[in-house]
Formats: C-alpha cells, structure tokens, sequence
C-alpha cells in the first residue's frame, strides 16, 4: 500500500496566482488549456499605443475566484486584494514586507502591561466615500459585525472578548489572553473599517444575530462602504471587478484611475496579453513564462518569496496511515526525499524551510539547518524499523495548482522519491472538494500542502502543534503524549509572549520540537513569479494581499 | 393520432418531464459524498462549529433532504432557485449572466456547421465518389473523430500563438470595457451601445471557439445529408421527376433536398446536445465564460444551487429544442406521429 | 452512443460471422488501411511493455520538458517522462476503457429497452420517460456530475459513461423489439404456438442484436473521446497513470512545451478515426439501412 499523499486541502490551492490564505480552499478547476506559444520571440503584432484613458487604468489578472467581497465573509486572496484596496484597516504593512506594522486608520497603540488591553488612537479627519466621518463607533460596529457573522474571518477575532470605543477618536481591545499577533492580525482586509451608517441602511446587523439578521452581503458585492483609495465600481463573478479612485482617501489620490481586475484563467495567455499590452499585471504566469518575457524589454519580471509553508505530514492514527506512522519510518522519509529535485518543481526563487514557519517571518528557522536528502541514512532508518517493505496511501488534491505548482507533479516526485528508498506509495487524487473533506474530516493518511499565512505573523503557523488545527487534522491531540501536551505548552507560550526576543528563542524551540516528534517533512517555501510592464512603479506583491493599488503609479 | 393531438400529447408531458429533471438533478448534485461546508469555508472556519451550523442554516442545508427539495420546488415555482453558494448571487443571476455567452457559442458553432454540412453534403451525395466526396467523407469522419479540447489547443497554438490571426482566449479584448448589460449578448449589447469596435472585437474573439465547437457537427451534418440525399436520390419521385425531364439540377436542388433536409432537422436537435457537451471543454479551452465552465465550477464546488439550475436549465432547453424538431418532423411526416 | 433515431431493424439476417468481414474491406483500400490501423493500435496496446522505449513512470527531473530529439522521440514531460512510452502505454487504458465503458451500456440499455418493448403500456412509459430525462442531459455534463459525485477513477468514469449512455440503446432497443414484434417469423412462430418468451428470446433478440452490436462498435470511438474528456476534466485516473486525456491537460499548463499536449491528442486522433472508418465500412457493407451519411 502506498501512501497517498494528501494535498492540504484549502491551503496554499490557489489558482497560479495570489497567496492562498489559510482560509482559502480554493482548488484551481482545471482552467483553459494554455495556448502552446511555441515561440515567444514571434514579433508581436499591433502594440496598442496606450490612450490616455488606458494610461489611468490598471488591467490585472490574479486567480479569480470569489466568493464574496463583503469584509465579513471574504474568503479568498483576490477578495483580500480587492477588500485592501477598497477599505482601510487599523494597520497595515508596507510593500511586501511582514515584520513591522505601520499606522493606518490607527496612528498609534499600546498594549496593557498584562498584555490583554490595546488602545488604539484613531486618525482623525478620515470621511468615508459616503461623507460620514469615520469614528471609532465604525471601528467597533465592523469588528463586532465580524465576530457575529460567524463566517470565514470569525476566526481573527477569536481571541477577542470585547471591543470598546471609549470617545470617538479611542477604540479598545480586551482579549481573552496576551495575545500581540492581534496587531498584525488587525491589518486583514476583513477587518477593515465599515461605514456602519450606510452599510446598516444597507440591511446591515452587527449584533449578536448577525448570522441571521445581516442582509447587507448583496449590497457590498457591488458597493463598497470604506475610506480606501477606491471604491467598489462593478463586480460580475468569474469575470471582472471594476475599482474607480476615490479623489477623497485620507492618503491623498492615487494615481491610477480605474482598476480592472479580469479572469484570465490561461497562464500563456496572459503573458501574450502582457506582451502585447492589453495587460498591465499578470501573477499567474506559471514560472516557464515567466522565464520566456525575461527576454523582453517593455516588461519587468518579479519573483515573491511568500509566506507560505509547503509541508508533507503524515496521519498520527496508524489505523490511517499505517506503517508510516512509525517514528522511525517518518524519519526515513524526511531523508529520502530528494529536495532539490522538489525546488526544482517549485521553481526559481523557492527555497527550503527547516521548520514550518515560512523563512520570511521572524521565529524561522535558518534553512540552512534543514535536513538533508541522504537515502543511506532513510534505508538504514527503515531497516531499524524491521517493518519489512513499507507501504502507504497518500491524498492530494488533483486539480490544484498554487503558484505555478501543479499539485499532481509534486504528488508523483514524493511517490518516486519514496520508492527510491523501498516505501512504496499508492497515490489517491481527488478533485479539490472531496479532498478538503478527506483532509478536514482528518481521515487523510498522508498529504502535503501549502499553509498560507493569513496574516503576518509567525504564531500563524502554531497550526502544526498537536491539538490545534493541523495537529487534529493529523490525529494528533495535545493529550497524545507528555512531550506533545508539553510542546502544546510551549505553543500557547509563544503566543503570549510579549517580548519579542523572547518569543523568536520560543518559536524556534518550538519548531525543533516539532521536527523531533511530530509527523511533518517540511519541503518548501515557494516563490511567486509575475511581471508587469515595465513602466509601472510602486508594484509590489504582499503575502496576504497582493498588489497595493494605490501607490502604483505610470511613468 | 392528428398533428394537434400529438403536439397537445408532447406539450402536456413537458411539466412533468421538467419536474422529473429538477428530481434528477437534486439527486445528482446530493448524491456527492463531499459537503458543500469543504467546498465554501476556509480551514479556520470550518474548524469552528458555529461558523459551520451558521453557514448551513444560511444554505439551508440543515433541513431533512426531502424538505430541502420541496422548499426548493416551491420556490422554482416562483422563479427563484436559490443563491449560488460560489458566487453568493442568485443563482438566476448567475445563469443569465452565463447563459448568452454559451448561446452566442452554440448558434455560431450552428450556423456555421449547416452552413458548411448541408452544401457540403448535398454536393458530396450528387457527385459520389469523386474527389470532392472523399475529401468531405475523411473531413466529415475527422470532425467526429477530434478530441474538441485538443483541437482547441492546437487551433490556439496555430492561429494565435503562430500566426495571430485571432486574439486570445476570452469573450473580449481586456482594456475593452464590457458593453452595458442589456441581452447579455455582448455583441448585440455592444451595438446597442453603439460601440462598434466592442462589438467587433467579440465578434473576433467568438470566431475560433465556434469554428472549433463545429467540428463535430460539421461531420455529423454532412454524413447525414450525404446519406439522406444519397437514399432520396435513389428514390421513385425523384426518377419520375428526371423522366418528366426536368433538369438534373432542378431535380437535385427542387426534389431531392427538400426531402434529404427531414432527417437533418432530426440531428440538428441531437447535436445540440452534442454541442452543449462539447461546449464544457472548449469553454473550458478558450476561456468563455459560459455555462459549460460554470457548470464545470459548480460540480466540483459542490455547489448545489447552482448544479441543480444548471441541470434544469440546459435540460429544459434541450427538451424544448428537441420537441420543436419533432413537432416539425411529425408535420411533414405522418409516419412519425404513430410514434 | 446512439445518434441516429431513425435507423429502423432491417429483415432476419444471418449473424454477423455469417458476412465475413472481406468483402466491404477488399473493395475499399481506405477502410482496409483503417482495419490495420485498429489492429496496429491494439497490438501497441498488448505489446507496449516490449515495444516502449522508456518506462512510463520512470522520472527523470533533469531531463524535464525535454523537447523531441533522438534520445526521447516525443519529448519528455514536466517530470522527465519519456512521452513516446506514455503513449504507447495509454493505448492499454483507452482501448480496454472504450470497449468496456459501450459493451456495459449496450448490454444494460438492450435490457432495459427490451423489457420496455415487451412489456408494453405502464413500465414501457415509465422507461421511456426516464429515459427522455437522461437523454435530456447533454453527456458530458451528466457524466462530469456524476463523475464529480463518485470521485474520480477509472472506474467511476466507465460508469458514468454507462449511465449517461444507456438511455440511447435502451430506445434503439426497444424501436428494434418493437418493428421486430410485428415481422412474419414472429407472426409465423406465434401461429405455431410456440410461447411468448421463445419468441423472444429466440427470433427477436437474435435479430435486433446485429444491429445494435454495430452501432456498439460504432461508438467505441466515441467513448474513447469522451473518457478522454474526463480525464482532461481531471475526472480520470490519477496522473501518473499514462492516459492520453490528462497528458493533454499537463500540456495545458506548459504551453511553450507544445509536444506534450499535441502529441497524445495526435494518438487519440488516429485511433478515433481509425475506429469510426472501420465501424463505417462495416454498418455500408451489413446494414444500408443504418446509415447515417
């Protein structure tokens, strides 16, 4: 039997493009059949000579499915994209960097000395697109409409017991326990600030039967109600968003004017479309094209290292997984996976994690720790096993392709890589639902998977430790042994840790830890590759949100 | 049985029949293992119970499935089946937005394969075993023969990639701003709006996905009004009519073709299924935004609503279709109304 | 598949064996050309494992996306496969998957379709209404529905083309039990006495059986495509399995590498036509009256 690998549903599917957060289990529908453009050297036919109306607007093309555009029940990158740049948070961060929140609606915030009290002090002078000044009741109605909604970003406020907003410039959190990831959690798109005003002439209900009582979802699908650089012009589903500038944002205009957001699911595509000039953006390039418009001069190609973790991980249960539950076959298997064969699939700009937090956040491990492929090693380890010849079954998801990843691909390196040292693995592919449900109903024997960070910040990815999200997933509770209740200890003191310092030395612990006794092959981190033309500035690519439309500008 | 009767017999089984379709596709779309909750919820969500009960007693999906059914046809009697759990639109709204751009696909790909099989087919019947015939005999049998995806590739990779006669994949030009939604057409929207160039960019965009989608058809057409022909040739009014010494043309054109035409009316329906079927992969290939590729999203999200609409929806029109060329067959031939 | 609802059953035939294959092959070069092509395919099918260059699964990352040259013929795939190989070997799914996927419908439709024109009144409706609502669903839509529903897997696929097939045989069927129901032999066996179920079973079904056997075999092209569909949907077998259908999808994502998705539509082609050539020559020679142009 051999170990199908299961592809960690909902993480990290992202049709080639944006980051997939962990909320997002989004697997890519098998999407058009690229056009085989043989040679990109043909000359290029009619490069349009941009007008002036297309200089002021901005062609994107990310992965484009959406479920929602209200804040509240955002799910995937492209709504966090959308919502970015249609509302403003209490922080955020700049360009693609995730160490350091900067002021937003928020210009300042102090934690309590206990840890469980931020005071946030709100911009003043800030106006929504509908007149109303935005005050701090906005602030604590759109939190407060998040946590009642019970939807997809219910879970960034779990560990709020109360929002307050003492005067109108002050708005306060009291959390259920230190907790100073809330921050960066803070600057989310669904966590932005809503005209509570409008949006409840709207139908809008943030009180505690919000789940039944809001009706404002429609309305924001096609409205948008926030004090970003744009507002919410037209949205028709799998086809295109439409954003329009907003002359009034606090930060002063953008530059572009109308931001038009299309589907264009084939990655050659939208790099001929790029070339040409139709497009301005393009992240679902896949890295072979990417490669190809190198060579061109009106185009600028990028590569963004996201956050996010690709981790193979075996289930705890050995009525699931079978042998490969044995401590010492899931070392073998660490050692004989050929990782730079996997980089390699991964493409240029991807690089190996030692741990499971993505090396972009503070608390990584230094990759250079990382185990290296030795099969000698992983035959000898299964021989100590004695099991005789190892068989195992692993899931993934077979239609999914994260950042020019094919799922399937990956699927078959492992499987190869393991019978290279005698485990003979079965692979079993199903279609993105179906896995998600395997995976969540923790009946997966084995998968891998991308965790996207849903926000900027290393305790993130604590989901690994026995007893929280992934650890269930892979049957393996705090309870299951003294060192796992004692690593679930460790994890929720990383948590609270308010000392920075402290709590890298903590993370790191933690992740050693992990390596020694739980279920996880850490593979890699990968890099999104993209480009846009050349005469764009101020493109960056976040981890979480994407492109920051405001400071793009034309020269 | 009359002409009347018979239309009166097909026109009352249409209810229900399209009962029975909406049956079929509540079991079909129920029958997954998976629930939607995997297929609409984010991983953190998904953990918590309440976000999980809350989001089924939004869909619905807390109730016994008998009643979910019965809610569900009580309010289709309405006109309303329920909002797309992928896209959080009625599910109406999804459809009609989806809907013209597979007509736009399907009539093009149509016209064109009665445009090109019937002369293709008369001609090849009238000069049997010439060139001409084999030619269109090995294209027509190629037609039937051609995966449509990966003729679709290839046809991308040869007019486009190589030789750009055509853009690219997609229903319009991206810096081109879709026309006002009027009929949902984009070409008729377009010209409402009076802008031309929209109008003639889709028209360039539509060009290849239909031509490709008509392949099969093309085939299947020809071969029909090649046999159909060849069988009416042969025929004794046909004879007589030569005998009576009317020009060999004027037998083939006035005669023979008007008779050959009644089986090809019969395919005409058949291949319209065939060509919704094939629209599912080249939407698939060419980027249309159709209802192939929506009912493609919605199966493997798991999204009932959507399945279900999409499943009435093409289903009725295929019914609808069909009666209309029974109705017109069972007027010319008697025969055929005995059943 | 059955596309042609106005074939009618023709007068008591001799079997099939009865008309050797020779005589419509013999006068046409182009459908004797087509039969080897069949025959050549099927011996690629049995004979892959010794004829193949390469194995099918053996990767090769270095090697990846290789494009055609005199070490790999066909090129080589986004793991290093040798293509060549992966389509020889395809050959032993598709073949199987496409005889199997008609013979399973065939059978099931000729039942249920017979049984409706035996039995006549009640059930005989019943069957055609419900089969008026599956015909009503375009296949692939009904066959990607209920592939998405069972799971993917060759397996599952077959079925599901079974189940969105059926209802055409079922109503060629019970056209031919029908037309057969009213032809002298019968009228001659019943007068003789002899019972209903010998009637049947003896002169009916003997008799609709040709026809229906053609139209089977017509249709083996047909499934090949449409299985081939379903594994370009990622409906099929799990990627590593040599399938033509998903190797084209792969080619999908790598557009540059042209070889890997032209080249196994190329083999789908070919044995497609092949197939509908040789199913062609044959309804001509057996039975005029099937022709559909």
């Amino acid at each position: 039997m051999s170990v199908s690998q299961q592809s960690r549903g909902g993480p990290a599917h992202g049709t080639e493009g944006l980051p997939i957060t962990r909320r997002t289990m989004l697997r890519v529908v098998g999407q058009g059949m690229g056009v085989a453009a043989a040679s990109r050297l043909v000359p290029i036919r009619r490069v349009r000579a941009a007008s002036a109306a297309d200089r002021g607007t901005l062609v994107m093309a990310p992965s484009f499915v959406i479920r929602s555009l209200d804040p509240g029940h955002a799910l995937e990158p492209v709504a966090e994209m959308i919502c970015h740049a249609a509302y403003d948070s209490l922080v955020t961060f700049d360009g693609e960097d995730l160490q350091t929140p900067k002021p937003s609606l928020a210009t300042a915030w102090k934690a309590s000395g206990d840890g469980r009290t931020y005071t946030f002090t709100l911009r003043p002078n800030v106006t929504f697109a509908s007149g109303n000044p935005m005050t701090s009741a906005d602030v604590k109605w759109s939190l407060e409409r998040v946590i009642n909604l019970k939807s997809n970003p219910t879970f960034f406020l779990d560990g709020v017991e109360a929002v307050e907003a003492p005067t109108p410039q002050t708005v306060v959190l009291r959390l259920k326990t230190p907790q100073p990831s809330i921050v960066p959690i803070l600057s989310s798109g669904s966590l932005a600030v809503l005209d509570s005003k409008f949006v409840t002439e709207h139908g809008g209900d943030a009180g505690p039967d919000a789940k039944t009582k809001d009706q404002a979802e429609a309305y924001l699908n096609s409205h948008s109600a926030g004090t970003g650089a744009f507002t919410l012009d037209s949205y028709i589903p799998n086809q295109e968003v439409v954003l329009v500038r907003n002359r009034q944002h606090w930060r002063g205009a953008a530059q572009m004017e109308r931001i038009v957001i299309r589907n264009i699911p084939e990655a050659s595509t939208q790099a001929l479309q790029l070339e040409r000039g139709d497009l301005d953006i393009a992240t679902g390039l896949g890295r072979d094209n990417a490669q190809t418009l190198r060579r061109v001069p009106s185009i600028t190609v990028r590569s963004s290292r996201v956050a996010t973790s690709f981790v193979f991980m075996i289930n705890e249960d050995p009525e699931l997984s079978g042998q490969l539950s044995n401590p010492k076959v899931i070392q073998a298997i660490r050692y004989a996976l050929d990782y730079d064969g996997l980089l390699t699939i991964a493409g240029p700009g991807a690089v190996r994690m030692a741990g499971v937090i993505p090396n972009s956040l503070p608390g990584a491990l230094d990759p250079h720790e990382a185990v290296r492929t030795d099969r000698e090693k992983a035959r000898a380890l299964l021989k100590e096993a004695g099991l005789g010849a190892v068989t195992g079954k692993l899931m993934y998801s077979s239609d999914a392709t994260a950042y020019g990843i094919q799922y399937s691909v990956v699927a078959q390196k492992i499987q190869a890589d393991l019978a290279a040292v005698g485990i003979t693995i079965e692979l079993n592919g199903l279609p993105g639902a179906l896995s998600l449900q395997q995976y969540r109903d923790a009946k997966a024997p084995a998968l891998f998977g991308g965790y996207a960070a849903d926000y900027p910040d290393a305790s993130d990815f604590l989901v690994y430790l026995p007893g929280r999200l992934v650890g269930k997933r892979m049957r393996w509770p705090a309870s299951a042994s003294p060192a796992a209740k004692e690593l679930a200890q460790w994890g929720d003191d990383a948590e609270a840790e308010g000392d920075p310092r402290k709590r890298v030395a903590l993370l790191e612990k933690v992740q050693r830890r992990l390596l020694e006794i739980g279920p996880y092959a850490p593979l890699f981190q990968p890099a999104l590759p993209w480009a846009h033309r050349a005469d764009l500035r101020g493109v960056t690519f976040h981890s979480v949100w994407g492109v920051d439309f405001h400071a793009v500008r034309r020269t | 049985m009359t002409l009347r009767r018979y239309i009166i017999r097909r026109v009352l089984l249409l209810p229900p029949m399209l009962v029975g379709i909406t049956l079929l596709s509540f079991v079909l779309s129920h029958a997954v293992p998976a629930d939607p909750v995997s297929a609409n919820l984010g991983e953190q969500a998904a953990a918590n119970p309440e976000v999980v009960a809350a989001f089924r007693h939004r869909w619905g999906l807390d109730r016994p499935l008998p009643q979910q059914y019965a809610v569900y046809l009580g309010r289709l009697a309405q006109g309303d089946m329920g909002i797309s759990i992928s896209t959080h639109q009625p599910v109406t709204t999804d459809l009609r937005q989806h809907l013209p751009a597979t007509i736009e696909l399907a009539v093009a790909a149509m016209i064109l394969s009665l445009l090109l099989g019937i002369p293709l087919g008369i001609a090849s019947a009238v000069r049997r075993d010439t060139a001409l015939d084999q030619i269109s005999r090995g294209g027509s049998l190629v037609g039937v023969s051609v995966p449509v995806f990966w003729l679709g590739l290839v046809a991308l990779l040869i007019f486009y990639a190589r030789l750009g006669w055509v853009p690219s994949p997609g229903q319009l030009s991206p810096r081109l701003p879709r026309p006002p939604f009027v009929t949902g057409f984009i070409m008729l929207d377009a010209a409402l709006a009076g802008r031309m160039d929209i109008a003639r960019d889709a028209l360039a965009h539509l060009a290849l996905p239909a031509l490709v989608l008509a392949a099969y058809s093309v085939g299947v057409i020809t071969r029909m009004m090649r046999g159909s022909m060849l069988d009416v040739l042969g025929e004794d009014y046909v004879r007589t009519a030569r005998a009576k010494g009317l020009s060999g043309r004027t037998v083939t054109l006035r005669h023979a073709a008007r008779n050959a035409l009644l089986p090809v009316l019969t395919v005409i329906g058949l291949s319209f299924g065939g060509l919704l079927s094939g629209a599912v992969v080249t939407e698939s290939v060419f980027a249309w935004p159709g209802l192939g590729s929506y009912a493609f999203q919605s199966a493997t999200s798991l999204d009932f609503p959507a399945i279900m609409g999409v499943g009435i929806v093409v289903a009725s029109v295929y019914i609808l279709v069909n009666l209309v060329v029974d109705l017109a067959y069972a007027a010319v031939d008697p025969r055929i109304r005995m059943g | 598949m059955v596309s042609d609802a106005t074939a009618l059953v023709g007068p008591a035939r001799r079997s099939i064996l009865g008309r050797l294959l020779p005589r419509p092959f013999v006068r046409s070069p182009l459908a004797l050309a087509s039969l080897a092509a069949v025959a050549l395919w099927i011996l690629v099918a049995v004979f892959a494992p010794a004829i193949a260059p390469y194995n099918p699964l053996a990767q090769d990352i270095v090697g990846r996306l290789a494009p055609p040259s005199p070490a790999h013929w066909l090129g080589t795939d986004p793991l290093g496969r040798d293509i060549l190989s992966r389509i020889l070997y395809g050959a032993r799914l598709s073949i199987p998957v496409g005889i199997t996927a008609v013979a399973l419908a065939v059978v099931s439709g000729t039942l249920i379709g017979s049984v409706a024109g035996a039995a006549g009144g009640a059930v005989d409706e019943v069957i055609m209404r419900t089969t008026d609502l599956m015909l009503a669903f375009p296949t692939v839509i009904l066959a990607m529905i209920i592939s998405a529903a069972l799971g993917a897997g060759i397996r599952n696929s077959v079925i599901a083309i079974m189940v969105a097939w059926w209802p055409s045989y079922a109503r060629f069927a019970r056209a031919l039990v029908l037309s057969a129901r009213e032809r002298e032999y019968v009228e001659a066996a019943r007068a003789v006495g002899a019972s209903a179920i010998r009637v049947y079973l003896r002169h009916i079904m003997v008799n609709i059986l040709s026809p229906i056997v053609i139209l089977g075999t017509l249709d083996v092209g047909h499934a090949i495509l449409t299985f081939a569909s379903l594994s370009f949907l990622g409906l099929g077998p799990p990627p590593q399995i040599p399938e033509w259908g998903s190797m084209i999808a792969t080619g999908r994502d790598y557009l540059d590498q042209w070889w890997i998705g032209t080249f196994p539509g190329a083999a789908i082609l070919s044995l497609v036509l092949a197939l509908n050539m040789v199913g062609d020559s044959l309804r001509d020679a057996l039975d005029p009256r099937l022709r559909k142009g």
